[in-house]
């Protein structure tokens, strides 16, 4: 079958690579319809994530059709559509039994690996670092989906590709960073990044009842399109975000933060940003947290910051002493995507959301390599990219 | 989500009046002064707040001009009194030297003043500023008595070249954004109803997550 391949930093390629089979009584095996490049896979693309090894598979949003099932999965059958979570959990472990989905003790089969990094394990991904299992990802014709009686979602008749295939990753993303802002009517949300999932975490804020959002990019086309869900936006290329944080919450700073960026902030005009460009270029630093400190500094004391952006090792002059001086409340994790996709499926079933609107891109998957960089570079207005087999 | 939240104007102003008893009894009152507390910013206060501001900063362009004025007066500066200059920075090497590197320094500058692309002469001061690093460090060896001002002189020369860094990547990327037609998605809502319409339709949902709500015991007295 084809994939997109991983063979070192800014270099994806369409391969021709083994077919997937069963290899659990509990696996299925689904033929792509639908796949999508993530901005967490730019950080794999641009070499920031340990753990990658050549020819690993990429792609961890996709969707499609089950083509077999093994012997002890009663939950799928042949011909199903569904979405699948990027994150694989076993719904047996205790983590899985509290909705901890994304650090299931069990589905990653490099755990000594991941509890020597991180100090415990955390669930296994697909397509994304032997870290996380080493899973080969959905950017391919077809996938082995372990531990397929549990996470993946069943797609009704008559919605389409696009209307679902988010809810595996960003829509359920911007979802639980939004609720794990514990939003209340007199909030100010502000929301660093209008990537895909600043996109739907600026969605979910309004519709949990934020009183304000406000989003904070450089580029023009995402701004817009924040603007268009409902957020005031600020462009940190034209003006200070501190400054006008306070001047729309009139001095007291939002009361809730949400880093959609990650590790690999831009800051334009601000020295600690050059700062962290010269440690990371001499490797004495893994991530450039501009946002993260900023977050700290405006956010309104005893609120909340939550960080749905992913970082993968080790940062540096990150302000404590305001973080504690503050009391400010940190919530952070990859998704427990299951948690949240009965409700939003419902939402989406009812028309009350329709998250193909953030796809700005849909290209073959042959067309991939291309549209990393076009993504990666921000071309021609690309926000999401959607790709077909 | 709190019931007694959806009118905060009562909530809050009981808190408010809390604080002013205390303040009253400890004699401590302040003049009365609107507090922000007691009187959460109307929508039309918010709308007001979020209309665009003329930016606050220097442009990359202007940062490039300043960088050629600078170019021009160190050029100056190496060519006519390349003596002087020896003595402040600690250097070794002969005058000839920074007479000729003045000269680069006046040419950089003139090209960042009248060029209408300055991306290629910022990253000339990059280049001239790796040349600059390169003679210094050669002087800062334990025969020369004056290597505290060549090490000064090198940090000063490192501060400037992240600066004509920053400059030459800005430049770009504003020659980038300008080659490129913005893309206006300001279409594209993604929800059934407009933004206000929808706002608060799925307050309900944040029962479903106990975990993620601040727990009551932390909660202000005035949400319970």
């Amino acid at each position: 079958m084809k994939a997109l391949c991983w063979h070192g930093k800014k270099d994806i390629r369409y391969d021709t690579v083994p077919d997937p089979r069963i290899e659990h009584p509990r696996d299925a095996i689904i033929k792509m319809t639908s796949c999508a490049i993530c901005g967490s896979d730019l950080h794999l693309f641009d070499g920031f994530m340990p753990g990658m090894e050549k020819g690993d598979v990429m792609g961890h949003e996709f969707m499609g059709e089950v083509m077999e099932v093994g012997p002890t999965n009663r939950k799928l059958k042949v011909g199903d559509k569904v979405v699948v979570p990027f994150t694989i959990c076993c719904g047996e472990c205790e983590q899985c039994r509290r909705g901890n989905f994304s650090v299931c003790e069990t589905t990653n089969p490099n755990k000594d690996m991941a509890d020597k990094v991180f100090g415990h394990t955390t669930a296994g991904l697909f397509g994304y670092t032997h870290l996380t299992g080493g899973y080969a990802g959905g950017q391919a014709e077809f996938v082995r989906v372990p531990f397929a009686d549990v996470a993946p979602v069943k797609i009704p008749d008559g919605l389409a590709d696009e209307q679902v295939l988010f809810l595996g990753d960003i829509f359920p993303t911007g979802w639980q960073a939004a609720v794990a802002c514990d939003i209340q009517p007199t909030d100010t949300v502000a929301v660093w990044g209008a990537g895909p999932v600043g996109q739907f975490a600026i969605r979910s804020a309004v519709m949990l009842g934020a009183r304000q959002v406000v989003a904070i990019d450089r580029l023009p086309e995402r701004l817009s399109m924040a603007r268009a869900g409902g957020a005031v936006t600020i462009n940190f290329e034209d003006e200070s975000v501190i400054e006008r944080l306070q001047q729309l919450t009139r001095g007291k700073g939002p009361e809730k933060c949400i880093d959609a960026v990650g590790m690999e902030s831009h800051a334009t005009r601000a020295i600690d940003g050059l700062y962290d460009r010269a440690k990371q270029a001499v490797m004495l630093e893994t991530d450039r947290p501009h946002v993260l400190r900023e977050m700290i500094y405006v956010c309104r004391p005893a609120g909340i910051l939550s960080i749905p952006g992913v970082y993968g090792g080790l940062v540096d002059k990150i302000p404590m002493g305001a973080l504690m001086n503050k009391g400010l409340t940190v919530r952070t994790g990859q998704t427990h995507v299951n948690r949240w996709t009965d409700d939003l499926l419902q939402r989406i079933v009812d028309g009350q959301v329709d998250p193909s609107f953030v796809i700005t891109h849909t290209a073959s998957l042959e067309q991939g390599p291309e549209m990393y960089k076009t993504f990666r570079d921000k071309q021609d207005g690309c926000i999401k990219v959607v790709l077909k087999p | 989500m709190n019931d007694n939240l959806t009118d905060p104007d009562s909530d809050f102003g009981a808190l408010n009046e809390a604080h002013e008893t205390r303040e009253r009894f400890a004699g401590t009152a302040a003049p009365a002064r609107p507090d922000p507390i007691a009187a959460p910013p109307t929508d039309a206060s918010l709308k007001e707040a979020a209309a665009p501001r003329p930016p606050l900063r220097l442009t990359p362009e202007q940062v490039a001009k300043g960088l050629g004025w600078f170019s021009l007066a160190l050029g100056v500066v190496e060519l006519l009194a390349p003596n002087a200059t020896r003595q402040a920075t600690g250097v070794r090497h002969g005058k000839n030297l920074l007479q000729a590197y003045g000269v680069r320094e006046i040419a950089t500058g003139i090209g960042l003043l009248t060029a209408k692309d300055p991306q290629p002469w910022l990253w000339a001061r990059v280049g001239g500023d790796a040349l600059d690093l390169a003679t210094l460090a050669t002087d800062l060896g334990s025969g020369n008595e004056k290597r505290r001002s060549t090490a000064w002189s090198m940090l000063a020369v490192m501060g400037v070249t992240a600066l004509d860094v920053w400059a030459a990547d800005a430049a770009r990327r504003a020659a980038q954004a300008a080659a490129q037609p913005v893309h206006d998605y300001s279409d594209r809502v993604g929800m059934a109803l407009s933004p206000d319409e929808m706002r608060g339709k799925a307050a309900d949902a944040m029962q479903a997550a106990p975990d993620m709500q601040m727990p009551s015991a932390l909660k202000p007295y005035t949400l319970h």
